[in-house]
């Protein structure tokens, strides 16, 4: 409808500036013939009084202003000319004897402009005006302002004068603007609906086709569709759409549907329909097979892409499961050697025990965490949530990591509340938090820093907060970082992990319906805020029991 | 009396690793890669303890102790299963299968020669 009305706009500007080139034209005309009205006026009856000169050129005035409708056109300028014609003819009037004058029937000036323009609201408009001026020279008159007309015979000829120049500029004004007349005709509007690339539809409430108009898609017979309906142009599959598509149009007001037609194998229509006031159905048919192939690319694309996508995450699943294979024998052989089973060992091959035991075990948590990543990304993870007092988990954690922080040169401090902190949370995931955190802040933290852990209760929910005085993320990285297996940094610090720290922590704070926020500046350190709704106020009495919550990817 | 161990696993270094830990306890080992073969070699030697892993290439681990266990003579015998499998409900799955005990690869030794103790002594 909006396109519709847009076009019907630019058709009427486009005859508006036709209009105002036929004004321009005409006004050329009425220069030329006051010019040699003048002229010809001078030439047998000598040179004609100041009154005579001056209302020739206050006749010409408003012509000259009215060229420039030629250029800029509007109703507003339009009106503006009126006023200007009226004022010339009206003031040339009253400078040559007033209304009992020569030139009185230039007061209908504004009438053959207004004949240029159209008739209807323009004719009117200059009439009015022409009254108003008429009005005005009479007033003038009453009130003393009466220049003497001109002697004969120069007044008859003036008066006659007045009289063709008048009726010969209405006389072409209307022949003029009837050769611009109104461009939306019957004729046109016809051509309009039949020439126009869809096919436009007029049905009754039972469907049948009353009128219709355009071109017809490829598959949509012209007689078909007038003798048996949308029913007799559509394949017999898609018989039940329609049926639908025209009771919900009924129903609802509009209805869309995609349809195959019943003369095109392959081919597909789409159908737009709108109930009207009168209770029929208008409609627009069009070709939409290229869309329709284009939408099941799309589909098909989409498809393609999630399956790869699980696909990989099962591949990362089954691979963590084939790793742990060898990496039995690589740690339960180094263990059985740091547990000298066999007997002393020097304290060298000693040392190295242990070093191969350590890295294996570095090895399984990064299988681990990419076991758990895979989880989460193919929905498959499950929270066991239970009711605990949340530092007791992240106690844990922070025993396991102090050792570390201790080996890497740092001060690890950490605040927790005196008071228990009662929260429904998976504990093995409230354990994986701070161990991620800890382990990512231990890890980009140069000897001598300071890792920070806070835990806090706000309102009903856990705050833990990791902050360290490390080499911090850029703002460019920031973004990137908490997306699975992007990390932030050189190649160097990226070696340090797999790029699933982060993306687990945000995982799990999801999983539990919270969320995680990082902060950083560059050269300066990172903070992590990890918040976690659920935590049950100290006197609260009833304790759900555990229960599983499944993850839900979209978010 | 010297104690048996039946040990059900299909990878070589896995395999010896378990044996060793066994022998330097005292204890007699029967191995075999294949779950059909673990019954046989069961009805044969009624070992006091039968280590099995989950993942066999043939036959489920967890299909081989269900025959186990529906064996009347052999229900008897306790199994520990070994698994690369480290989810969460596994364990689960693994003890509502029939098995007394579970151990995730990689294992940690001396979480391993404490369970296998429990069985044996």
């Amino acid at each position: 409808m909006a396109s519709a009305a847009s076009n019907v706009r630019a058709d009427a500007a486009r005859r508006s500036v036709g209009a105002g080139r036929v004004a321009a034209m005409w006004c050329l005309g009425w220069l030329t013939a006051l010019a040699a009205g003048t002229g010809a006026l001078w030439l047998t009856q000598g040179r004609p009084p100041v009154e005579v000169l001056a209302a020739a050129a206050l006749a010409g005035a408003p012509a000259v202003l009215s060229l420039l409708l030629a250029w800029r056109d509007s109703p507003a300028a339009r009106s503006l000319l009126l006023i200007l014609w009226t004022a010339a003819g009206a003031g040339a009037c009253a400078l040559t004897g007033g209304l009992s004058g020569p030139l009185t029937p230039w007061c209908l000036l504004p009438l053959a402009f207004a004949a240029l323009l159209g008739p209807g609201l323009w004719m009117a408009q200059a009439a009015a005006l022409a009254v108003l001026g008429v009005a005005v020279a009479a007033l003038g008159q009453v009130a003393g302002f009466e220049p003497a007309a001109p002697a004969e015979p120069l007044r008859f000829l003036l008066g006659l004068y007045a009289l063709v120049s008048l009726g010969m500029s209405i006389a072409t004004g209307l022949a003029r603007s009837r050769r611009t007349a109104p461009a939306v005709s019957g004729v046109e509007v016809e051509r309009l609906l039949v020439e126009q690339p869809h096919l436009l539809l007029a049905l009754d409430e039972a469907g049948r086709v009353l009128s219709a108009f355009g071109f017809a898609p490829k598959g949509v017979a012209h007689k078909a569709l007038l003798s048996g309906g949308l029913e007799g142009v559509v394949a017999d599959d898609d018989r039940p759409r329609l049926a639908e598509a025209l009771a919900a149009a009924m129903v609802t007001g509009q209805a869309e549907a995609m349809l195959a037609p019943a003369g095109q194998t392959g081919g597909v229509v789409a159908l737009s329909l709108r109930r009207a006031q009168d209770g029929r159905l208008y409609g627009v048919m069009r070709d939409a097979t290229q869309q329709h192939a284009h939408e099941l690319k799309l589909v098909e694309a989409k498809t393609a892409a999630e399956a790869l996508n699980s696909g990989k995450s099962r591949f990362l699943a089954n691979m963590s499961h084939e790793l742990r294979t060898p990496l039995n024998t690589i740690m339960g052989f180094s263990d059985i050697m740091r547990a000298r089973l066999f007997g002393p060992l020097p304290t060298k091959y000693a040392e190295y025990a242990e070093l191969i035991h350590e890295s294996g075990r570095h090895l399984l948590d990064l299988i681990n965490d990419l076991l758990d990543m895979s989880k989460i990304e193919a929905e498959r993870f499950q929270l066991q949530v239970e009711m605990l007092d949340a530092r007791e988990p992240i106690s844990a954690a922070l025993r396991l990591m102090r050792v570390q922080a201790d080996d890497a040169g740092l001060s690890l401090r950490a605040t927790l509340p005196p008071e228990p902190l009662e929260i429904e949370a998976d504990p093995r995931a409230l354990k994986q938090i701070v161990l991620n955190l800890l382990s990512n802040a231990l890890k980009f933290t140069p000897r001598g820093g300071q890792v920070t852990l806070t835990l806090a209760s706000q309102a009903d929910a856990l705050e833990l907060s990791v902050a360290d005085t490390g080499m911090g993320i850029s703002a460019e990285d920031l973004k990137r970082l908490g997306c699975p297996y992007e990390q932030a940094g050189d190649s160097m610090q990226r070696s340090l992990g797999t790029g699933l720290g982060l993306s687990l922590v945000r995982g799990f704070a999801e999983l539990h319906g919270g969320e995680m926020i990082i902060e950083s500046t560059l050269g300066e350190g990172t903070s992590v805020l990890v918040r976690l709704p659920g935590l049950v106020q100290a006197d609260a009495e009833d304790r759900p029991s555990a229960k599983v919550i499944a993850f839900n990817p979209t978010r | 009396m010297t104690k048996t161990v039946l040990i059900v696993e299909d990878n070589e270094l896995n395999m010896k690793l378990f044996h060793d830990l066994l022998e330097a306890q005292g204890y007699e080992t029967l191995e075999t890669r294949e779950g059909l073969q673990a019954l046989s070699l069961a009805r044969q030697h009624r070992p006091d303890l039968i280590l099995m892993d989950i993942q066999l290439p043939e036959i489920s681990g967890l299909e081989v102790t269900k025959w186990l266990k529906e064996d009347d003579e052999l229900a008897k015998i306790p199994v520990i299963a070994v698994t690369a499998f480290a989810m969460k409900g596994d364990e689960e799955r693994i003890r509502e299968g029939g098995c007394e005990a579970y151990l995730s690869k990689p294992i940690s030794v001396g979480l391993f020669l404490s369970t296998v103790r429990k069985f044996l002594d």
